[in-house]
């Protein structure tokens, strides 16, 4: 019979939870300012999350799952605790509703009030931008992303965590995360290609030659 | 001698419908067959589809790499202490 949280001797249940938080930190961490964008803050709600997460534990019904679970739970923290207290402005809400399985594609509709400009380079990004891009950039353009699509590609990307368990982590359906990496990517894409274009790394003359 | 492989054929995709794929398809998501091979169909034969396709893929690593934050040494002392007291 495999060993789940409620078989375990208290002891053996806070070494293995210990060595679970010490496995995990530096995630946490990495989290908590995605969501906060804050280190002390960040730091904070790591501590909290960590003791919810212990009073909990008993009812962490398969181990295997430790990581989504402390991490709804961090999640869940932010959302309750954290975001009320923000004086931050609130984030434009998105509809997140996954588009109907119909004609229109959910690309499509994301493009659909994009310049032409920002199109032209988007169906073929020049080669050069990929070298010159640095991981800071990239971070900075994803800081600025609503904190929806910041913490999503944070799980997925990151983390490496499968849809569904990002979905489990975010408490919506597997949908709305396939959606967001979509949305979220494609607002990235602009960002960048906003901050290439003032830095001078785009040329700008791209063609649109596909459409097949 | 004929090699007919009795291959099925694979249904042509546009451009719209291989991008809404393709984080799916990067993020390890493209799991049902047929989707997959027309997205592969797609790209095999459409640079732009390819060159973007690239792109995330560069995009995708970097993210992996950067989105790492080393937790800062106080709050590891933080969290040890926090485990010891419970």
């Amino acid at each position: 019979m495999p060993e789940t949280s409620q078989t375990k001797t208290s002891t053996d249940l806070k070494n293995w939870f210990s060595h679970c938080i010490e496995e995990n930190m530096d995630s946490l961490y990495a989290l908590g300012l995605r969501l906060t964008r804050n280190s002390a803050d960040a730091e904070d709600l790591v501590a909290e999350a960590v003791t919810r997460a212990w009073s909990a534990i008993r009812t962490l019904d398969d181990q295997n799952r430790f990581r989504p679970w402390l991490f709804r739970i961090l999640h869940n923290c932010f959302i309750s605790d954290y975001r009320k207290k923000s004086v931050r402005p609130i984030e434009t809400s998105y509809n997140e509703n996954p588009v109907a399985d119909d004609d229109k594609s959910e690309i499509a509709t994301l493009l659909i009030n994009q310049s032409n400009e920002f199109l032209n380079w988007w169906a073929n990004p020049e080669r050069e931008f990929a070298n010159n891009l640095l991981g800071e950039d990239i971070m900075a353009a994803i800081e600025d992303l609503p904190e929806s699509f910041r913490i999503t590609v944070q799980l997925v990307n990151v983390e490496g965590l499968s849809y569904d368990e990002a979905a489990e982590v975010l408490e919506i359906p597997p949908g709305t995360v396939r959606s967001r990496m979509k949305r979220g990517r494609t607002l990235l894409q602009k960002a960048l290609w906003q901050h290439a274009k003032e830095a001078g790394l785009i040329t700008g003359n791209t063609i649109l030659e596909c459409n097949k | 001698m004929s090699s007919n492989t009795n291959k099925p054929e694979i249904e042509e995709i546009d451009c719209l419908e291989a991008i809404d794929n393709l984080y799916a398809y990067l993020d390890g998501e493209l799991s049902d067959e047929e989707s997959l091979a027309k997205f592969k169909q797609h790209i095999s034969h459409c640079r732009s589809c390819y060159s973007r396709s690239e792109l995330e893929g560069v995009i995708n690593d970097r993210i992996k790499v950067s989105g790492k934050n080393k937790s800062p040494a106080s709050l590891q002392k933080r969290l040890r202490h926090l485990i010891d007291n419970f």
